[in-house]
């Protein structure tokens, strides 16, 4: 399989009031396309924040993120967004789907970014909304969905516009066991019918052993990666 | 393999714009509205005040224009008849152009001496070589120049305008009462002026006399009030300016455009203050629109976020909120104008009558120019509330995407930066201090509106330090004295000052106007009073029946002035003469009294020249004057200069005796001896007298007795003391009502923004309320909780505003005004009135908290709680 994120020697540091916290400290890692990765550690170890600095939302203090071979630290906010915008698809914990939206008006959201005519954004928001089984519910607006649907929209949204690296923070974090299963199987699947890299942050052993790879953290640090044995 | 990270794709604004823009209008209709009624009630006051000022100046203006007509050069006595005979000196003028002489009256109907027509005398049948005018006869049919001839002969004929004939149901033909002077004299309505021209002049209250009948029944056989020339070659007309300047150094000599720029100028103090009264409202409009985006984007952080994920640049993001700010600032403008409009007539008729009573008694024309004449303030007004949206615009690009989906960042982000705003607030304050020392500019006080601007903006940048100050002194003594929904509603408060502050800036800032002005307004009115008081001694006011309404122009007889000296009960006569005359290129009044009565009897209030009565009985018999403290403002007077004034006899050198109060007028007066400006300027005429009467005689009967003894056919209009007073004091409340519409339209505008802050910031903190109902508070815990948050905003508010509002009235009395108007203002403050003024506003703040509180009523349950 083909590198497509390599990351060295990676920092965050963030000012807190007269200290400093130390977010992410060296780390070293990298995915393939198409691997499915996870991020497991306890709460506050710095998964999150490696996941965003993955995503180019936030800029490392050090260190270096290279993406199919082209460097994401030191870029401006315009060359981020265009990452984002065409290489990420984000998916997080509590949905973050836009309340005033209908489900396919959130899906199409990120092709209508790309500058796609409304039409085909519908037409192919429309079809990954089949894929993860809400076909049938596309005016609801989020409120009425339950959680484990909302999230379900929320992966066709990081998934339509076709990214190269899905980014998941904690995706089962606000379902019940059984629905989060559900959303695992799901990312799977539609990922890998896309050929699409997912990097899950995790804290629960489970979730971290439905990937092909572990990446163990603590403290901000990396403790250790691991094929996941099936 | 095409790279990720270059720059080539472009959103689709349009649909994006769609979903998110009128979505959001429809979730959030309120604060929609509320916000565009805002914006909308400051843009109409502004347009309303500006297209009322441009009326007035373009109604003065056609007035004068069409009275002048084609006439270039005009050489006209300024209130003192010129001879006749002058017409025979100037007689070889007539070689360079047509030279036409002028007679003019004032008279006026005997059955509304309120109102007064002026009457031009003329010869009519050259006349409409210079003048536009269609004479009409029975039937509305024009009349021939021989049906004319025939007319002229008529020594009462008139020419009335046929808007006011038909007014007041007048035909050709008709025989029709007028105060003349102090005579009532019969004129018959030979002809009509045709609704153009000359006969719109005035708003149809000028007339036409042939110039013979005109110096019969005014008077002025012999005389003539001006000359006009119309001259085709400039040149000609130039040099022929030049020679009338030197061989006639009293008279006026100019060109009649000029009279129109010279309005201008006269207005331009009174103008100006009342646009910058009205930028106030625009301005807490401005801060309304800020308070409203930063909501917007406060309650949009996290879809800002989600957007800012999925790959929408910071640039982009700020666009979507200028664009989506634009649309509200056009909406509102252009409601605005819509408003403005329908308000403007309203406001030209409290504006016009201003005008007419203290600068122009030239009735206006109720037509307002095209909306297109308040462009450039339309424009302003929309550049402000533009530029008010752009912190919120900007502040959404420094938001990064991971961290804005994390609630209360925006709030922690303000907080940081509170400093920064304390400081733009002192500095702006400390600007406010430079700028109110400079001088005026161009005559006008434009550093001391820019003070005031600063002073306004400094308090809205200081609110949230102040409420942080206010905690922090009296934090800990509100928690253990106030109830529980008081402390949290406080708490509340200061937890999110980013918004909250704006709200009470924006009510601080009206609070601060009404303040400032009831203060400003309650000072001058109570000076006037005690100047009135200690001004107005005599016991009746006599003017010629003619002169009722608008200026003293007309004279008494001789006869009635003699009749007066016998009536029982009366000690002393004092004579008044009063004109205009141009003096260092401006028009200033000379008030000739008797001097030696008002010494005896009456007094002035001297600011400079040391006691009234010594300083008075140096005027008897002498060439000194006093110069009212406006003039003396303005033109750099002092006591013990000498001024040159420009009489019959030639330039004569007067002393200043001193320099005495006087709001009667700002553009100044030059108080002298009756007796001697009857020397100097050869005129004996007298407008008005104020009789002294003897102790125990009550002034309602000796009006009766004079009414009864005057020679028959004499009529006057005789004013006692108090009714004088109370006349000079409803023009003086008149003046001002307009001031008042504008405050209340501030305060409007300033509650709109408590609401909309209010129910957006409990929209915000659904969660929390709700959580504290499950935690065992009841709903109407909640709903006072709310209330006592706009109690609280509407306490600051007032107590802020209260304070600031001091601050801006000793700017308004001691720079705005003087650099304005010339008056010296006594401080007062109006108790009663601002107590009742402050009160309301309170009561309406708590109002505004009605409606959130009603919105944390019906909020949600539980189950929405369920987010990080």
């Amino acid at each position: 399989m083909a590198l497509l994120v390599d990351v060295k020697n990676l920092s965050k540091i963030y000012p807190a009031g007269s200290e400093n916290v130390q977010a992410v400290r060296g780390v070293n890692f990298h995915v393939d396309e198409g691997q499915i990765t996870s991020l497991m550690g306890p709460s506050g170890c710095g998964k999150s924040t490696l996941l965003h600095l993955l995503g180019g939302m936030q800029s490392p203090t050090s260190g270096e993120i290279w993406v199919s071979g082209e460097a994401l630290h030191g870029r401006g906010d315009e060359a981020l967004s265009q990452y984002r915008q065409s290489t990420i698809g984000f998916v997080f914990q509590f949905f973050h789907l836009l309340p005033h939206l209908d489900a396919v008006e959130n899906v199409e959201l990120p092709l209508l970014i790309q500058g796609m005519s409304a039409l085909e954004a519908r037409d192919k928001a429309r079809d990954l909304l089949n894929r993860v089984g809400l076909g049938n519910k596309e005016k609801r607006r989020p409120s009425q969905l339950s959680g484990g649907e909302q999230q379900r929209v929320a992966i066709a949204r990081a998934l339509v516009h076709g990214p190269k690296l899905l980014l998941a923070d904690e995706p089962t974090g606000n379902l019940d066991m059984a629905n989060g299963k559900a959303i695992l199987d799901l990312i799977r699947k539609v990922s890998s019918q896309q050929n699409c890299a997912v990097l899950m942050a995790t804290h629960s052993r489970e979730a971290a052993e439905w990937g092909d790879m572990v990446i163990m953290m603590r403290d901000g640090q990396v403790h250790g990666i691991y094929p996941v044995r099936k | 393999m095409e790279s990720t990270l270059s720059v080539n794709n472009k959103p689709n604004f349009k649909e994006i714009f769609w979903r998110f823009t009128f979505r959001h209008i429809q979730n959030e209709p309120a604060r929609f509205i509320f916000t565009l009624l805002g914006i909308a009630l400051g843009i109409a006051l502004m347009v309303a005040i500006r297209l009322a000022n441009g009326a007035a100046i373009s109604s003065f203006q056609d007035s004068i224009d069409l009275m002048a007509g084609k006439a270039n050069l005009s050489l006209s006595s300024m209130g003192v008849p010129l001879p006749e005979t002058i017409m025979k000196d100037l007689v070889d003028t007539r070689w360079l152009g047509q030279l036409l002489p002028v007679v003019e009256g004032k008279m006026a109907p005997e059955d509304n001496p309120k109102e007064f027509i002026t009457v031009l005398g003329v010869d009519l049948l050259k006349d409409g070589e210079a003048r536009d005018f269609q004479v009409l006869g029975a039937q509305d049919k024009a009349l021939t120049g021989a049906e004319l001839l025939k007319l002229l002969p008529q020594p009462d004929g008139v020419f009335l305008s046929q808007k006011y004939a038909e007014a007041k149901g007048l035909a050709v033909g008709q025989k029709v009462h007028f105060f003349i002077n102090d005579q009532v004299q019969t004129l018959t309505l030979v002809g009509l002026l045709q609704n153009s021209g000359v006969g719109r002049a005035m708003d149809g209250t000028l007339a036409l006399m042939d110039i013979a009948a005109a110096q019969k029944v005014f008077g002025k056989i012999g005389k003539l009030d001006r000359l006009d020339w119309i001259i085709p070659q400039e040149a000609d007309r130039k040099n022929l300016e030049a020679q009338l300047q030197k061989l006639y150094p009293s008279y006026k000599v100019e060109r009649p455009a000029r009279r129109g720029e010279q309005v201008e100028k006269m207005l331009a103090a009174f103008r100006a203050n009342l646009l910058a009264l009205s930028l106030v409202s625009v301005l807490v409009g401005a801060f309304l629109v800020y308070n409203s985006m930063s909501i917007a984007v406060v309650r949009r952080v996290e879809e800002i976020g989600i957007l800012r994920t999925l790959g929408v640049t910071q640039k982009q993001i700020i666009q979507w909120v200028m664009a989506e700010s634009f649309l509200l600032a056009l909406a509102g403008v252009l409601l605005g104008i819509i408003f403005g409009k329908l308000l403007a007539y309203d406001v030209l008729k409290v504006v016009g009558k201003t005008i007419q009573n203290l600068y122009l008694p030239i009735p206006l024309e109720q037509r307002l120019p095209s909306v297109v004449h308040a462009g450039g303030w339309i424009l302003l007004g929309l550049v402000l509330i533009l530029a008010a949206t752009i912190p919120s615009a900007l502040s959404t690009a420094n938001i990064e995407p991971g961290l804005s989906v994390r609630k209360g960042y925006t709030v922690v982000l303000f907080e940081r930066r509170m400093w920064m705003f304390t400081l733009a607030g002192l500095t702006a304050w400390a600007l406010a201090v430079l700028l109110s020392l400079l001088p005026p500019l161009a005559g006008l006080p434009w550093f001391g509106f820019g003070s005031a601007f600063c002073l306004l903006i400094g308090l809205v940048l200081l609110a949230p330090g102040f409420l942080s100050f206010f905690n922090s002194v009296f934090g800990k003594v509100l928690r253990l004295i106030l109830p529980s929904e008081g402390y949290l509603a406080f708490r509340n408060l200061l937890s999110d000052l980013s918004r909250s502050s704006v709200a009470l800036g924006a009510l601080v800032m009206a609070v601060a106007l009404m303040v400032s002005v009831a203060i400003m307004v309650g000072s001058f009115r109570q000076t006037v009073v005690l100047w009135l008081g200690q001004t107005l001694k005599a016991d009746l006011y006599v003017r010629p029946a003619a002169d009722r309404g608008g200026p003293m122009e007309s004279t008494l007889d001789p006869q009635t002035l003699k009749a007066f000296n016998q009536i029982p009960g009366v000690k002393y006569s004092e004579k008044l003469r009063t004109l205009s005359i141009p003096w260092d290129g401006t028009d200033v009044t000379i008030s000739a009294i008797d001097m030696n009565v008002l010494a005896n009897n009456g007094t002035v209030v001297l600011k400079s020249g040391g006691d009234a009565e010594a300083a008075l009985k140096l005027l008897v018999g002498q060439r000194n004057l006093l110069v009212s403290e406006p003039l003396a403002l303005k033109h750099q007077i002092k006591t013990g200069d000498w001024i040159i004034l420009v009489s019959a006899t030639g330039p004569v050198s007067i002393r200043v005796q001193g320099v005495y109060y006087d709001y009667s007028n700002d553009h100044g007066t030059f108080m002298m001896d009756r007796a001697v400006y009857a020397s100097l300027f050869k005129d004996d005429s007298v407008n008005g007298t104020a009789l002294y009467l003897q102790p125990g005689f009550e002034p309602d009967s000796v009006i009766q007795d004079i009414l009864k003894r005057l020679p028959s056919g004499t009529k006057v209009f005789i004013q006692s003391n108090a009714a004088l007073k109370n006349g000079a004091l409803k023009v003086f409340d008149q003046t001002f009502a307009i001031t008042y519409g504008m405050e209340a339209i501030a305060l409007i505008v300033a509650v709109l923004g408590i609401l909309t802050t209010l129910t957006s910031l409990i929209l915000e903190r659904r969660e929390e309320i709700v959580i504290l109902r499950y935690i065992g508070a009841r709903r109407n815990q909640v709903t006072q909780m709310i209330l006592w948050e706009a109690g609280w905003i509407g306490l600051l508010g007032n107590l802020m505003g209260f304070l600031a509002g001091l601050v801006l009235a000793l700017l308004l009395i001691n720079v705005i005004n003087v650099q304005s108007f010339g008056w010296t203002i006594q401080w007062h403050m109006p108790g009663t009135f601002l107590s009742f003024a402050l009160g309301l506003v309170f009561v309406a703040t708590l109002a505004a908290g009605y409606y959130p509180a009603r919105v944390a009523d019906s909020l949600p349950s539980m189950r929405e709680v369920t987010k990080e």
